[in-house]
């Protein structure tokens, strides 16, 4: 077996980082967002789109914290980029309309994208003011994405897209989406001929129709492109390496905080209706939760350093999301054993964040690479042939 | 510090590696050879003070030294007979050696022996063959360790799951012979027992994973090694992130305790995830291994046994969870701020 984190840990690794004057500001910023309603506890996840929320969050320098100063960042360190996503989240914050972008879109262009494209899009997204959407699923490409049919064919300046996207998260705020395209025809290599576009959704010839989930929101979309151009400063990368960088910008949305604390809300909700004197039974299914979520929050954390240093970490982040979205599973089923309420969607009290995370539930297992999809990839970092 | 660790990691594995060369696993020759040995290479006293001619070392130390028992799946109390050695020559303590010692979970020594009102059983492992003396190790006034001396010759014993010699002991029925007030912290002693315990898990956990994996890259079934199934690869992958994730919040709470910076949380949510890392890389070795790994010539029982006995040594995967739960209740208004800061 491959030794995925030596363990004991012999590096001598840093003294313990002291960023409780940051938390201090954070918690501080989003008390006011509290006290003016754009919070609502246990009713919100990361896809929840504020633009409003989002702009000022931006103007405190909560967004793009790790980018160049000349692309609007604000060149802080990774690790304080993870307690303000941390904490963003474990209050509940409506997060979506920059969350895409800032973990994912945004250093895909910034590794990636053309000069022109840079400037384009990165000062506007750190200041709060751009959405972004992943384009990569279709109607018959799911977890095999290499199969997807979007095709985009060169003509004179740009490329001229064709083709169907669906589920793609607030695609109707998105200012733009990246779209995976089959650039060249299929070989006996799948992975190759595939790339990726800076897709303004603006354009005519695309078309945004919502598709709303389970839970009656619309937050998912289908977005059809009917022969829009998009200039050639739009592709990423050299053009047929798309699947390199689809895998690359996969390990980037694998292991962060969004990946455990989608339910947090309804933990908290669980441990306050529990407050004054637990019994045994509850306690010990509090106790496992909320220790599963330590445990797991070290090993995100960790990752957090080991990407900071530049490490591959494909095998830990797999894991991370893998056992975390279990865990954000996991909430509701026992707050549901625990809790004396019946679900009821849509209210604001303690009934209604478990209908919500209830609902909410089976996509956690689904979104940017189901748990068989995971385990695939564990298995294979594992060694097993 | 962690050159210390690292020598003492070496010395451990050539240790082990050499005795296992040539040992009878199981048996009771082997077992007390090896403590003999460990005792002459000195890592037995990597947590004693150095009046008692020890290191004085710190949790990551010792812990390298319980992952390669567990990597070896190594008969002895390790994990005890560090503790034990790390008491010698404190306040009073002046012979530690012969003693059983074990973690007075629920008991609280006030100015005098508080005797438990209904019948309290601990277990510990016998160190060597002589245990006349267990040393119960206990929850004093302002959070100090207080260590009360019960005497146990003569009492009941009994084997572990893994075939060592253990002593049982009412203490609602026994009267301690002394009682000694160390001055030291009662938590960060039943953290670093449940830190080196875990480390103990995770050798023993990395090693069943080397041996599955092997296993189901080599053994043919259906005309294809196991590796190739997808339910195969679905249990390990399962196993293996258990394990990871110990690792994890195992070094983490190390580094912490290390630096003077640990939280209960830390270290009683590490112990609580290798106890399930522990439950569930055992089933997946058993598993997948098959009527091979249920057979005693076969090395897997030596580690599952263990294992299945540490999940529940120095701080019980569900007493710590209860201790968790109640203390997030505790602070149910701001869940989130105790969690981390």
């Amino acid at each position: 077996m491959r030794d995925f984190l030596p363990f004991p840990d012999f590096s001598d690794a840093a003294a313990p980082r002291d960023v409780s004057r940051l938390r201090a500001e954070v918690r501080a910023f989003l008390d006011e967002e509290r006290a003016s309603g754009a919070i609502v506890p246990g009713l919100q996840t990361w896809t929840s789109f504020d633009r409003g929320f989002s702009e000022r969050a931006a103007a405190r320098g909560y967004v793009a914290m790790t980018w160049p100063k000349r692309y609007g960042g604000h060149e802080r360190s990774a690790f304080e980029r993870y307690v303000v996503c941390e904490e963003f989240l474990a209050a509940g914050a409506p997060v979506g309309s920059h969350w895409m972008a800032d973990r994912q879109s945004g250093p895909q262009i910034m590794r990636n994208g053309s000069e022109a494209l840079r400037e384009e899009v990165l000062p506007q997204i750190a200041a709060g003011k751009l959405t972004f959407g992943i384009g990569m699923s279709e109607p018959d490409s799911g977890s095999d994405l290499s199969s997807v049919r979007t095709k985009a064919e060169k003509v004179e300046g740009g490329w001229r897209i064709e083709g169907r996207k669906v589920w793609t998260t607030n695609a109707h705020h998105a200012d733009y989406l990246i779209v995976l395209c089959r650039s060249a025809p299929k070989t006996e290599d799948r992975y190759a001929g595939l790339s990726q576009f800076v897709v303004p959704l603006d354009a005519p010839g695309v078309t945004v129709r919502p598709l709303v989930n389970l839970t009656g929101e619309h937050e998912l979309n289908e977005v059809v492109f009917d022969g829009n151009v998009v200039p050639d400063a739009n592709l990423l990368g050299k053009g047929g390496d798309g699947w390199k960088l689809v895998t690359e910008e996969l390990a980037f949305e694998r292991s962060g905080p969004d990946r455990f604390l989608s339910t947090f809300g309804l933990l908290k909700v669980l441990v306050a209706a529990q407050a004054g004197n637990p019994d045994s039974h509850a306690a010990i299914e509090i106790g496992r939760l909320v220790a599963r979520l330590s445990s797991i929050r070290q090993l995100s954390l960790l990752i957090g350093d080991l990407l900071e240093q530049g490490r591959s970490a494909t095998a830990i982040a797999t894991i991370a999301k893998d056992l975390g979205t279990g865990l954000e599973q996991e909430v509701p089923e026992v707050a549901r054993r625990l809790m004396a309420e019946r679900p009821a969607r849509g209210a604001t009290d303690s009934a209604g964040a478990l209908a919500f995370a209830i609902l909410s539930a089976p996509c956690f297992s689904l979104r940017g690479g189901t748990r068989e999809i995971l385990k695939g990839i564990i298995a294979r970092e594992l060694g097993l042939r | 510090m962690s050159d210390i660790a690292r020598m003492l990691d070496e010395t451990a594995e050539r240790l082990l590696s050499r005795h296992f060369a040539t040992a009878m696993r199981g048996s009771s020759e082997s077992a007390a050879a090896l403590l003999a040995e460990t005792k002459e290479a000195g890592l037995d006293l990597v947590l004693a003070p150095e009046a008692a001619g020890g290191l004085d070392a710190g949790t990551l130390e010792a812990s390298a030294i319980a992952y390669r028992w567990g990597y070896h799946a190594a008969p002895g109390a390790i994990v005890d007979l560090m503790l034990l050695n790390g008491l010698s020559g404190v306040a009073g303590l002046e012979t530690v050696s012969g003693s059983a010692i074990v973690l007075g979970e629920g008991i609280h020594v006030g100015p005098g022996w508080v005797r438990p009102e209904t019948a309290h059983i601990v277990s510990a492992p016998v160190i060597g063959g002589e245990t006349s003396r267990l040393l119960v190790c206990a929850r004093g006034g302002e959070g100090t360790l207080v260590v009360a001396v019960l005497d146990a010759a003569g009492v009941e014993r009994r084997k572990s799951m893994a075939g060592e010699d253990i002593v049982l002991l009412d203490l609602a029925a026994a009267e301690p012979t002394a009682i000694h007030a160390t001055g030291r912290d009662f938590e960060a002693f039943s953290a670093r027992a449940a830190l080196l315990t875990s480390s103990a898990i995770l050798g023993g956990t990395q090693r069943l994973l080397e041996i599955a994996i092997e296993h189901a890259n080599t053994r043919k079934q259906f005309g294809k090694p196991l590796g190739k199934f997808q339910a195969i690869q679905n249990m390990l992958a399962e196993a293996a992130s258990e394990h990871v994730v110990g690792q994890a919040a195992t070094r983490a709470a190390i580094a912490a305790q290390d630096a003077g910076a640990l939280r209960p949380l830390q270290w009683q949510s590490a112990k609580i995830q290798c106890g399930r890392a522990a439950t569930t890389v055992a089933a997946a070795a058993h598993q997948i291994l098959g009527a091979i790994g249920f057979t005693e010539e076969h090395v897997l029982h030596h580690y599952s046994k263990r294992l299945w006995g540490w999940r529940d040594d120095w701080g019980r995967q569900a007493g710590l969870e209860k201790q968790v739960g109640e203390a997030a209740c505790a602070h149910a208004g701001g869940l989130w701020p105790w969690m981390v800061d």
